[in-house]
This record gives C-alpha cells, sequence and structure tokens, in this order.
C-alpha cells in the first residue's frame, strides 16, 4: 500500500512556534475570535505570511450589528500586513472564482499557501482546497484550525445546540459529486455533529441501504462524544454502526474512511462531514483522492452568528492534497 | 441466548430505503388491503396501462409501496421456495404482469442542476441526458440480475448488446457482453458528472459522446429488450419512478412528457408528496398531462381514512414487526392494542392526575365565581364535589357556568350514575358522554397546570394523521423508552405505561415541529404558521364554557390567498403534511357552505395539548390576512375571545336556567 507520512503541530500563539512560513494565508473573515488568532501569531511573531487573502461574505457582513462587532470582524486590518480581500456569497463557494483569479489574487502552483479553516464554513474550504489541488495544482497546503473550549447551547440543555437555522437544501459540496453512479449499495457515512436535525435531514434525503455513523472520539472535552450522541438519536437509532475518529485529526478520520472503503468497495460512498472542522478537514483530503466519492451537506437558510466560546488549542496540519493516501 | 438479551425494539426499522429486499417483504402489509376503495389491488398495479401517481404526506408509505413492486423485491419473494412446483423469477413476474424498475434521485442530486454561470436550458439538457442514462443504468442492473439467477441465458443476449452500443453510440466489439453495455452507460454518466464537478471551478461547454432526449433509453432500451431477447418477449416495464416532488418544474416537464406517452411495454408508477407537481406542462408547448386522461392519482391519506381500515392495517403494520422479535413470537405477543392498550381511560386519567395534586385538589373548580349568583365558591363545592370521578366535578362546573343551579346539576349527575330514566339524567350522560368528555380532561390538565396524556393505540392512530410513518415512530420512541425506563413491564408483562407512552408522543411532537423549521421550502413561515395555528386551537381547549369543543380544524379560501409566496407556502404545508386537507368537502361551521376543511397534522396535538381526533362541528375560519399574519408573525391573538374568569355575573332580573 503506497503510505506517507502526515504532520499535525500544535500552535503557540505567544511565540509563534509551530507556524510555518507561507507566500499567502488564507483566512475568513468573522468576528469569532478564533478567527484571527492565527494571523495574529504571524504578525506578532513576524513569521512572514506573505499576503493575506480574506474571504469576506456578504451574509457575514450584513448581519455585524455593532461597532465591536465590526471592529472584530475587520480584525485583519490592524494587523500590518499586505491583505486581499476575496468576496463571495456563503451559501455558494463558486462565487468567490471570479475575484479570485484576478490578477492581484491569483494563486500559482509554486505558491507555498496556508489556508485557516477555523472561520470557514465547511463547504468553503471543501471547495478552496480542490481549487487549490486540482486547478491550481498545488500540492502542499498547511491547514491551521483553532479549537474552542466550548460550544453555546442556545436553551442551556445540551440539547438545544443549533449550529444552522431556518430551512435546511442538503446539497452536493460544489465539486464532489463522486461518481454518479445510482445503482448498487448506498453507504452514507455521517461524522456526527450536535445538530441532530442535520443528521436526519441528510440521512432521509440520500436514502442510504447503510449508515455508518463517525463519533468524534477522543473528543475536545469527554461529555460531547455523549452530546453528539443524545442529539442524534434518531440517527444513531436507524445505523447499523457507529465508529469512532478523533475530533481534533483529519488524518485519522481519513484513515477510518480508507478503512470503511476497503471492506465495501462496491459501495457508492457518500459522506456527510457534520462533525468537528478537523474531521471535515479529513473527509476532503479522502474524497480529493477519491473522486468516486461524494460528499453531500445540508445548506441552511443562516448560520448561528456564534456556536463556540473561547479558543483552546491551535494546530497544523500538513497535507500533500496532490496525492493522499491512508497510512501513518 | 436469552430471547430477552436479544430484544431489539420491533420499530426500530423505520425508513424503508434502509430496507433489505427481505425485510420489505417481511413487514409488507398492503395499506389498500381489504379496503372498500378496492381499486388499488396488486393486480391493478401491476397491470393497469396507464400511469398512476400516488401522493401522500411524508412516511404515508410510498417508498415501501414503490419498492414492493420493484423487481428486486418481487424477485425475492419469488426466489422463496413456493411447495414443489417452483417457475424461474421469470415466469413468476410475467404472470404478476410487469417488471418494476425503481428509480429514486435522491434531492441533493437533482438540486445539482442548475447555477454556476450554466444556463437553465442547458442544465435541463444535461438533465434529460443523465435521467435516460440512470433508468438505462437501473433496466441493465434488472438485465445482469435476470442472467444471474439463469432466468436468460447470456449467449441469447448478442443481439441486444449489439443493439445498445449502437443506441449508447458505442462503436461494438466482436464477443461484448452485457457487462459491457453496463460500463458504457457508467462512462457516459460520468461525462455528466466530471461536468458537475468542474462546472464548480471553471467554464466550460458540455458535449457528450452523444446527447440523448427524452425518450431515446427509458423507452428505447426496454423496447430494444423486447426485440432483442427471447426470454423478455411480451414483458412489461414498470417505472416506478419516487419522490417526484424533488424534482424541479423544469424537470417535471420533461418526467411528465414521458408520463404523457406510455408505452404498452413500459408505464409508469409515481410516488410523490401531496401537492407534489410543480407544473403539469411537458416540454410541448401547449400540452400538459391531466388526471384521468393522462394518469390516475390515489392519495394515500383519503383512501386510507375515508376507508376506516386504517387501524386494521396499523395492526397488521404492528403485528408483523412484533412476531420479528424471538422473545414476543415465543410469546405469541403480536397484538398492539394489548402492550399499548386499546383506548384511553380517561376517568383513571383524571383521578391519577388529581393523585399528584397534594395541595390544590380543587383547583379545577376555579372558574367558579368566588362569590356568584349560586352562592360562594366552597359552597358551590360542597354540592357538585364527586370523589369518585373528577370529570363528573368538571362537567358540574361547566353546568353551574351554563347557570344551572349546583343542585339541579348534582341531581343531574346522580339520576345518570344510578340510571335513572330522567330528562336531567339523560341530558347529563349526553353531555358527559358524546359531547364533552375528552374536552373536560383537556380543560381539568390545564387548570391543573399538567399535561394532558396522550396513550393507547386509538390515540396513536389518530396521532398518526394518516400516516403509517408516525405511528411506527410513536411506537418505536414508546418501546425505546419503557425499555429504559420499565425493562421489565415490557418484556415480562408486555405492557408500556401511558406515561411512557405520552413521553414518546410528545417527545415525537416537538421533534416533527423542530423540523418544521428545517423544511427547505418556506420552513420559516411554515414553523410559525403551526405554532400559531396549535396555540389557537389551544385557547379553544383551554376555554371554562367549552364553547367549541375539541376544535382542531380551519378552513380558508386557497385560491384567495395571496401574495403568491403564501399560497406556494401553504401548498408546501400541505406537500409536507404540516397541514392537512380533510378528504371531503365539509360546511366549515355548522350552518356554513361547503369548503375545503383542514387540519394540523395530529402529531402536534401533545405539543399544544389539542384533542387528536376529529370531532367535526366548529372549524376556525381564516382570513387571507390572518393566514398571512400566522406565516409572518412570532404570535398572533388566538380568535377566540377570552372568557371572562371566576367575575361574578351581573345581576339578572331573569332566574338562572333551569
Amino acid at each position: 500500500m503506497d503510505t506517507r507520512r502526515y504532520e499535525m503541530t500544535t500552535i503557540d500563539a505567544g511565540t509563534g512556534s509551530g507556524l510555518t512560513p507561507v507566500d499567502k494565508l488564507l483566512i475568513a473573515a468573522g468576528s469569532d475570535v478564533r478567527g484571527h488568532r492565527i494571523a495574529t501569531a504571524y504578525a506578532t511573531n513576524k513569521v512572514d505570511a506573505g499576503s493575506l487573502l480574506v474571504f469576506e461574505f456578504d451574509e457575514r457582513t450584513e448581519q455585524l450589528s455593532s461597532a465591536e462587532e465590526t471592529e472584530d470582524y475587520r480584525g485583519y486590518e490592524q494587523l500590518g500586513m499586505p491583505v486581499r480581500v476575496v468576496r463571495g456569497g456563503i451559501a455558494d463557494p463558486p462565487s468567490c472564482l471570479k475575484e479570485l483569479e484576478k490578477p492581484e489574487n491569483v494563486l500559482s502552483r509554486e505558491d507555498r499557501v496556508a489556508l485557516d479553516i477555523t472561520l470557514f464554513t465547511k463547504p468553503y474550504f471543501f471547495w478552496i482546497l480542490k481549487y487549490l489541488s486540482v486547478y491550481v495544482g498545488i500540492s502542499n497546503v498547511s491547514a491551521y484550525y483553532t479549537e474552542p473550549e466550548s460550544y453555546r447551547y442556545s436553551a442551556g440543555t445540551f440539547d438545544s445546540y443549533q449550529s444552522t437555522y431556518g430551512p435546511l437544501h442538503v446539497r452536493e459540496m460544489p465539486g464532489y459529486p463522486g461518481e454518479g453512479r445510482a445503482v448498487g449499495s448506498r453507504l452514507l457515512v455521517v461524522l456526527l455533529g450536535f445538530d441532530g436535525q442535520l443528521s436526519t435531514a441528510i440521512n432521509d434525503d440520500v436514502a442510504p441501504n447503510k449508515t455508518i455513523v463517525v463519533n468524534g472520539f477522543p473528543s475536545y472535552c469527554p461529555k460531547f462524544k455523549d452530546i453528539s450522541l443524545v442529539n442524534n438519536e434518531r440517527l444513531v437509532a436507524g445505523a447499523r454502526s457507529v465508529m469512532y475518529a478523533p475530533a481534533h485529526n483529519p488524518f485519522e478520520t481519513y484513515n477510518l474512511l480508507q478503512h470503511i472503503r476497503d471492506k465495501r468497495e462496491d459501495a457508492v460512498m457518500t459522506i456527510a462531514p457534520l462533525g468537528t472542522k478537523p474531521m471535515a478537514l479529513g473527509a476532503c483530503l479522502f474524497a480529493i483522492s477519491n473522486e468516486d466519492v461524494r460528499v453531500v451537506y445540508p445548506l441552511p437558510e443562516t448560520y448561528a452568528k456564534k456556536t463556540t466560546r473561547a479558543s483552546w488549542r491551535s494546530w497544523r496540519y500538513d497535507m500533500d492534497v496532490s496525492a493522499v493516501t491512508a497510512g501513518g | 441466548m436469552n430471547s430477552a438479551h436479544s430484544y431489539k425494539n420491533p420499530f426500530s426499522s423505520y425508513n424503508a430505503n434502509l430496507m433489505t429486499p427481505r425485510e420489505i417483504l417481511d413487514f409488507w402489509c398492503n395499506p389498500f388491503f381489504g379496503l372498500r376503495s378496492g381499486e388499488v389491488n396488486e393486480h391493478h398495479v401491476f397491470n393497469h396501462k396507464d400511469p398512476i401517481v400516488f401522493q401522500g404526506g411524508r412516511g404515508t408509505g410510498k417508498t415501501m409501496f414503490l419498492r414492493y413492486f420493484s423487481y428486486e423485491v418481487q424477485a425475492e419473494r419469488f426466489e422463496r421456495p413456493q411447495g414443489s412446483g417452483r417457475c424461474s423469477v421469470l415466469d413468476s413476474l410475467r404472470h404478476q404482469g410487469a417488471i418494476g424498475i425503481y428509480v429514486r434521485l435522491d434531492g441533493a442530486v437533482v438540486r445539482d442542476f442548475q447555477g454556476r454561470g450554466v444556463s437553465e436550458d442547458m442544465w435541463d439538457k444535461i438533465f434529460c441526458q443523465y435521467f435516460e442514462l440512470d433508468v438505462c443504468q437501473k433496466y441493465l442492473e434488472v438485465l445482469e440480475a435476470l442472467l444471474a439467477n439463469g432466468s436468460i441465458e447470456e449467449g441469447g443476449t448478442g443481439e441486444f448488446v449489439k443493439g445498445a452500443f449502437g443506441l449508447l453510440g458505442e462503436r461494438w466489439k466482436t464477443g461484448s457482453r452485457v457487462a459491457d453495455v453496463v460500463k458504457v452507460v457508467r462512462r457516459r454518466i460520468s461525462e455528466i458528472t466530471n461536468f458537475r464537478a468542474d462546472a464548480s471551478f471553471r467554464r466550460l461547454e458540455f458535449s457528450p459522446t452523444k446527447a440523448f432526449a427524452s425518450q431515446d433509453l427509458t423507452y428505447g432500451m426496454p423496447e430494444l429488450m423486447l426485440k432483442s431477447i427471447p426470454e423478455l418477449d411480451q414483458v412489461r416495464f414498470l417505472l416506478l419512478v419516487d419522490e417526484y416532488e424533488n424534482f424541479s418544474a423544469s424537470q417535471q416537464q420533461i418526467l411528465n412528457t414521458l408520463l404523457k406517452f406510455p408505452k404498452t411495454f413500459a408505464t409508469f408508477r409515481i410516488g410523490m408528496r401531496l401537492e407534489g407537481f410543480h407544473t403539469f406542462e411537458t416540454i410541448s408547448p401547449e400540452e400538459f398531462i391531466k388526471r384521468g386522461r393522462d394518469y390516475s392519482g390515489v392519495v394515500f391519506e383519503d383512501v386510507i381514512i375515508k376507508d376506516r381500515g386504517y387501524r386494521e392495517f396499523l395492526s397488521r403494520v404492528a403485528a408483523k414487526r412484533l412476531l420479528a422479535v424471538p422473545l414476543f413470537e415465543e410469546k405469541g405477543w403480536s397484538d398492539i392494542t394489548a402492550f399499548l392498550g386499546k383506548k384511553e381511560d380517561l376517568e383513571a386519567e383524571a383521578k391519577e392526575l388529581l393523585k399528584c395534586q397534594r395541595k390544590g385538589r380543587h383547583r379545577h373548580f376555579e372558574p367558579i365565581p368566588t362569590h356568584g349568583p349560586a352562592g360562594g365558591r366552597e359552597e358551590v363545592i360542597g354540592q357538585i364535589e364527586c370523589r369518585a370521578n373528577p370529570l363528573f366535578e368538571m362537567l358540574n362546573v361547566l353546568w353551574v357556568l351554563r347557570r344551572k343551579s349546583p343542585e339541579d346539576t348534582r341531581q343531574a349527575m346522580e339520576d345518570y350514575i344510578n340510571k335513572r330514566s330522567t330528562g336531567a339524567g339523560a341530558k347529563y350522560k349526553t353531555d358527559y358522554v358524546d359531547k364533552y368528555k375528552l374536552s373536560l380532561m383537556f380543560l381539568m390538565a390545564s387548570l391543573h397546570q399538567r399535561d394532558k396524556l396522550y396513550y393507547s393505540f386509538n390515540t396513536f392512530c389518530f396521532l398518526s394523521s394518516g400516516i403509517v410513518g408516525n405511528f411506527i415512530e410513536l411506537c418505536r420512541r414508546s418501546f425505546q423508552l419503557a425499555e429504559f425506563e420499565e425493562r421489565h413491564n415490557l418484556l415480562e408483562d408486555g405492557r408500556i405505561a401511558p406515561r411512557i407512552q405520552h413521553a414518546a408522543a410528545r417527545e415525537f411532537g416537538s421533534a416533527e415541529l423542530e423540523m418544521v423549521s428545517r423544511i427547505r421550502e418556506y420552513g420559516s413561515a411554515l414553523y410559525r404558521f403551526t405554532k400559531n395555528m396549535g396555540n389557537s386551537f389551544r385557547s379553544y381547549h383551554r376555554d371554562f364554557r367549552i364553547r367549541y369543543p375539541e376544535t382542531n380544524q380551519f378552513t380558508v379560501e386557497m385560491s384567495a390567498i395571496s401574495p403568491e409566496k403564501y399560497t406556494k407556502a401553504f401548498r408546501a404545508a400541505i406537500r409536507w403534511s404540516v397541514v392537512q386537507r380533510k378528504p371531503r368537502l365539509q360546511g366549515a361551521s355548522p350552518g356554513k357552505g361547503k369548503g375545503d376543511v383542514y387540519t394540523l397534522n395530529r402529531v402536534f396535538a401533545p405539543v399544544f395539548q389539542i384533542s387528536p381526533r376529529t370531532r367535526g362541528g366548529y372549524s376556525v375560519q381564516l382570513s387571507v390576512e390572518q393566514l398571512r399574519d400566522y406565516m409572518d408573525k412570532e404570535e398572533v391573538e388566538s380568535p377566540l375571545r377570552k372568557p371572562s374568569r371566576a367575575k361574578p355575573s351581573t345581576p339578572s332580573l331573569f332566574p338562572p336556567e333551569k
């Protein structure tokens, strides 16, 4: 089996240890404090970040309701780094293509690129990684992610967690339609999140022959793994098996997906990455290297403004997005 | 192993899409079997030459129904030994009348044929290409299965393979087999999938190896099979297309064209939600499809509810599931009413409710004025109290509020209890048994700030609203909670306490209500509408004078709804079974003209504490303005004017009514 080593490193934002020099650092604008931690660490520790490519979304800009929020949102302007802004619609990642291909923003295969996925929605960073990998031709990308210290529960109880509001449209992730084969056994792998309504909506829409549920364990905090099981009770009750992958490690998720795939080679595989962003990152890498795998995601009317509290650890994941395969 | 240890919730498989063919057969119950609407029998479904459209809400069993007629399930059925004279699967299918090809495109795929700078016309062409190839792929899947089980000889398929290569625009090579045709189809589908992937990143033209128009493969491929494979001579195909509502209007135009022109060898059976047609147009200008002329329609809820066979159907569905659990099979426990109880026992429930009210036993007497024409409240209570049955007390309160004297009320109650044939006793019986018993229970629960419980098979039948999936989910949650909280009672006595059933019903209602807000079409508006409508009905159930008992339906003039977005939202409410139209036109209220009457899905009843049953009589008449308010506003005022509570009535010149 073709294997390759992966690397994940914790970041010390105070000293800058763990940061890697890059030509372009891609971040999403947002008022969550976690979103600027990495860019700030680059600036304060004078680690070369080249230029900052900031993705701004109309929907988030419209939601800003106070001067303080706006200041947080535009925090990147205070970093003293060269900044380029790319605007797009949060529900439609390809909408930023036009701005991304402007001569001043254009990325080349020689660029050293890092992507801070903390404030990107999952469809966006899935789209960006595939764009970098397949259409720009970049083979190595570093992804940063800052974990939340805890989550917000709207009514105070664990089952009241909601990351999205309003009507849901289950969509294929742009660029990840899989092979389009509609015959044979359909396998749905759901990376569990806290929001049980999302998983039910996806399971009903995809209507697989078999559903495998992957829970994040070890989780950021011991109780999180139980919250996701409780909140997804309906799906878990109907699923034929529950598997586990560490919540903070995309490569273990990748390996688990590979393992599932090896056991069910004939099945048409669909992944719903509803869990943590590092787990979703693993699913993204897996789908990039397995083009026949489809990725679906529920697109909401609106995302919750804030779903987390404070920052915890930050990670850097070094990935070869051109030829990622299982192994460790 | 002890069978109690291997116990598994009999209702845990609820999604027909997830079931294996064997499970479909094991759990199959024809919803139309034994009903007076006898036209929907299996023979009819297999053999009727025109398309049939089956409409029903989410969970009504459309997928189970369509899948039952599919090749994979019927093959499983006929592959089971059936005594000595076993014939081939193909012979059995031919005898049935047709081979079913189950087609379902999930919403995520269907919705991907849009945007990214590609014109709508182009996307429609690409979708048409995809649909043709997808159906073609499914025909070939059946053909491969027939080859595998020996119904067809591979040697006899040469002519077909050659023809199929031509049909697909691929050069034929000597020695090619059916498997090679499948590969060609997959390559053609990949062209579309690759385009869909690439279109997200760059602008490009769709240029397939061969473009297919509507009918080229959906009808072209089976025609070729019949002509060139001797074993398939005279065989008919049924295209069982599920979730038709997922297709956009322009996609439905393409499929409607196929429906309009069925072939003798291939026709359609469509499964869709209510209001699932987004258009009746075809791709030919000015041509449209019409029910009765181009297709016949069956609405699951209409047939099931109208026919009164629904309870028997649910009972059979439950029995099959219960007997699939070894422990229950051993004990012969196939009767769901034994687990849930047949009907509610309202008297017992009322007494149980008061047991928990240590300090506030008399709270349900509070509507009586502290100093009214009938005397002080305590004095009145002394007259009308009946510890043996709190619901009598509740009715007595109602009578006193309606100006009957406490003495006469007590007398009427005693006449009824002692079966004395007096006019007052008869009136008391009518009020208690025929008119108000359930309303009294709702009112009493509300006055004691407790939930009215929802339990028993009868109640679950009402709550399920003609939707078998709701019934299964109510049972699943009840069995699950019972297993967790009262495992012994469940597995040893075969009973589930009303308290547990109620918790399950309430949880399910709340979960369904939350899901309303996530409906992809107008979810937020429908959530507000459901909440406002439910609260409005609730206010009728809390009316001390029970002026409109068990009011839980409404009327609105659909054709008058404007602007269009509200019409669309209301249609979406029907499509998602948030709102259900009553099968027949009814008078909105006694004395009013006939019109469409709607109910909220009864599954929400435990959340709003409203009656789950149909009593008829009064319907809330919603004006178009009110409907818009219900959809737009977080909270609206109830149309029912609140009765004054515990206020002494104004002195009257007239004596109280006797």
